[in-house]
């Protein structure tokens, strides 16, 4: 089996299938936890013949929620330019903001979320081009 | 024992660890304790830990463990006569002293007036420079309270940037951030203003000239209802990220005898000022020079008050307790016997600027042995919900030196297993391994620059141990769900350890 690491993004080949001693893992979805000789490690499978998702259009983005939480704000709406750096999305979790700002200067082509809506980590908040 | 004419069943308003650890301090006292809950709560251990438990609302802390009239309804329901406020929520909210004090139950903290004066960081300001303490340079003031036109863009401007904005009404670094720019100002005074009223119910925030390499170390306060104010040692909080602290310690290894008598003789000062009761705690911004200044009192429980416990062998809880009930403040110790150091376990990515993590806390295995304390307010299988606080847990060590404390914390924490949430565990473990920590030559700003060790790939062993659990089914929805977890033999559930 193929392994992403999903700290660093890294893959590996696992040699066996076996729990060796010491290790205790559990599985939550598609993400094995791995607690090993004092260190925590998050592993998910690479899908062996992973059909490639159909290519982007050029130099889109999908701007994704960093945690899960509720989103305070939308600052921005489809069809509107953006600077890089422009606050997109606002998120709040456990009493912490954290704002979603443009990766560069561009259009944002949809926006899929409302203030007020809960959103989990990684969904999709904004996309541009 | 408490005098049982006094109270004798208290209302723990709070939630997590600090429930807990009140709950503790109750049963140990000879009182009973009452759980407050949110929907999101229902299952926790504070829950469990209680004598009995009221049910409060849903899971937003406004709507629950910030609604004064449920609170007080769930402490007349539960047939209470003592309201313990812990850190946090409600408990330097001197409107809930009063209205607890007016339904004729027993406030277990300081009066509400000494509150009004010294909770909120203006008028702690205002009254610490007429008194002569100093505070921080450049400080200034803002009538923020209605509207942001009021607010004075070219007063902040002359103070020089960076500049440090902050919420009046609470610690914790709840709304506080640094502004590098003018143009950052505005949005940077809505969200702390907005994050303040979340977290505190007030939205009056404050700006401040940000120093850059100062110590954060602040004195242990203990006032009783008899005009005694005794001072009991300094904590070291300099290690913080994003402007909370994660690791703390006392006695702090900065601060020489000759600079620990002027820093407790200022916080008892400061006390006295405004007649304080309870427990309390001053806070300093130390220079390398020995230069101190005023930062901000807690009118509170603080969250590292074990270390100040650890150090000295008290029980602070216990103390804030016989100082409700009107008994005199004991004989205290002089100086700490031992050196005790706390990291805070938080469910955070350290690798994703510490954004909270939630999710489903599946394993979660605390450390033991000699010197070792674990105040926690979780258990395996608990949802760790995005209402509230991201803090699992505070492991505290202690050693006869810093050095066998420092130790065994580091044994500790890579003892300590959190498997379906992520931790700052593994960085806690390693910050705690560097140079600058091991010499103990911290300050506030070090987090931001200071590099740790990577980890090492994971090893053979676990991309096995990996690839066995993703063979076989998964164990539980990833995400925070109510429904209570059903235990690992009730569902398809499978976990490798050993064999």
């Amino acid at each position: 089996m193929r392994l992403r690491d999903l700290r660093t993004g890294e893959e590996r080949e696992a040699a066996g299938t076996d729990v060796a001693p010491g290790a205790t893992a559990i599985r939550v979805g598609d993400v094995a936890w791995v607690s090993h000789r004092g260190e925590t490690y998050r592993l998910s499978a690479v899908p062996r013949f992973a059909s490639r998702t159909a290519p982007r259009h050029e130099e889109t983005h999908s701007l994704q929620s960093p945690m899960p939480g509720r989103v305070l704000g939308v600052r921005t709406a489809a069809g509107a330019s953006v600077r890089k750096g422009d606050t997109l999305v606002l998120v709040e979790a456990m009493k912490m903001e954290h704002a979603v700002r443009a990766p560069g200067d561009g259009t944002v082509t949809r926006v899929l979320v409302a203030e007020g809506q809960m959103v989990g980590l990684g969904d999709v908040l904004v996309e541009m081009a | 024992m408490i005098s049982p004419r006094r109270f004798g069943r208290v209302l723990v308003a709070n939630r997590g660890e600090i429930a807990v650890r009140v709950m503790r301090a109750c049963r140990t006292a000879g009182l009973e304790s009452v759980a407050v809950y949110s929907d999101a709560d229902r299952d926790a251990r504070h829950v469990a830990l209680a004598d009995a438990a009221v049910e409060i609302g849903p899971a937003p802390a406004k709507e629950s463990y910030l609604s004064i009239p449920k609170l007080l309804e769930a402490a007349k329901t539960a047939g209470c006569d003592a309201v313990h406020p812990g850190y946090g929520f409600l408990s330097e909210n001197a409107d809930f002293a009063r209205a607890v004090t007016g339904a004729g139950l027993v406030w277990i903290g300081p009066p509400a007036d000494a509150m009004e004066a010294m909770g909120s960081k203006i008028s702690a300001r205002k009254r610490m420079k007429a008194a002569g303490v100093p505070v921080v340079p450049g400080a200034l003031i803002g009538p923020f309270e209605e509207h942001e036109e009021k607010i004075s863009f070219k007063e902040i401007s002359s103070l020089g940037f960076p500049v440090l904005v902050k919420a009046s009404a609470g610690g914790g670094g709840k709304g506080m951030r640094v502004v590098h720019s003018p143009s950052d100002l505005s949005e940077a005074i809505s969200s702390c203003r907005r994050e303040a009223l979340a977290a505190f119910g007030d939205s009056t925030v404050y700006v401040e000239k940000y120093l850059s390499a100062p110590r954060h170390i602040e004195v242990q306060i203990l006032g009783d209802t008899h005009g005694n104010v005794v001072a009991l040692g300094e904590r070291e909080c300099s290690l913080q990220r994003r402007h909370q602290k994660v690791v703390e310690e006392c006695p702090s290894p900065a601060v020489s005898p000759e600079l620990r008598a002027r820093l407790c003789q200022a916080a008892v000062e400061a006390a006295r000022a405004v007649a304080y009761v309870s427990v309390g705690t001053v806070e300093f911004l130390v220079e390398p020079s020995g230069a101190f200044w005023f930062l901000e009192m807690n009118t509170r429980l603080q969250v590292e008050h074990p270390v100040t416990e650890e150090a000295f062998s008290v029980d602070l809880v216990a103390l804030q307790l016989r100082i409700a009930a009107g008994e005199r403040l004991p004989e205290l110790p002089a100086a700490p016997a031992f050196h005790a150091i706390e990291a805070r376990v938080y469910a955070e990515d350290p690798d994703a600027e510490f954004l909270p993590q939630a999710g489903r806390l599946l394993v979660w295995i605390e450390p033991s042995g000699p010197g070792v304390r674990v105040d926690s307010g979780v258990i395996s299988g608990q949802a760790v919900d995005v209402h509230y606080d991201p803090m699992l847990a505070k492991i505290v060590a202690k050693g006869r030196t810093r050095e066998e404390a420092r130790r065994r914390l580091v044994v500790a924490l890579r003892e300590t297993v959190a498997l379906g949430v992520t931790t700052n565990l593994s960085w806690l473990g390693r910050l705690l391994e560097s140079d600058p920590v091991v010499r103990g030559e911290t300050h506030t700003g070090l987090l931001e620059t200071l590099l740790l060790p990577a980890l090492p790939p994971p090893p053979d062993e676990v991309l096995a141990a990996a690839a066995s659990v993703l063979s076989g089914p998964a164990c539980a929805a990833p995400g925070v769900t109510k429904s209570s977890w059903p235990g690992p033999f009730d569902t398809p559930f499978r976990m490798g350890n050993g064999a």
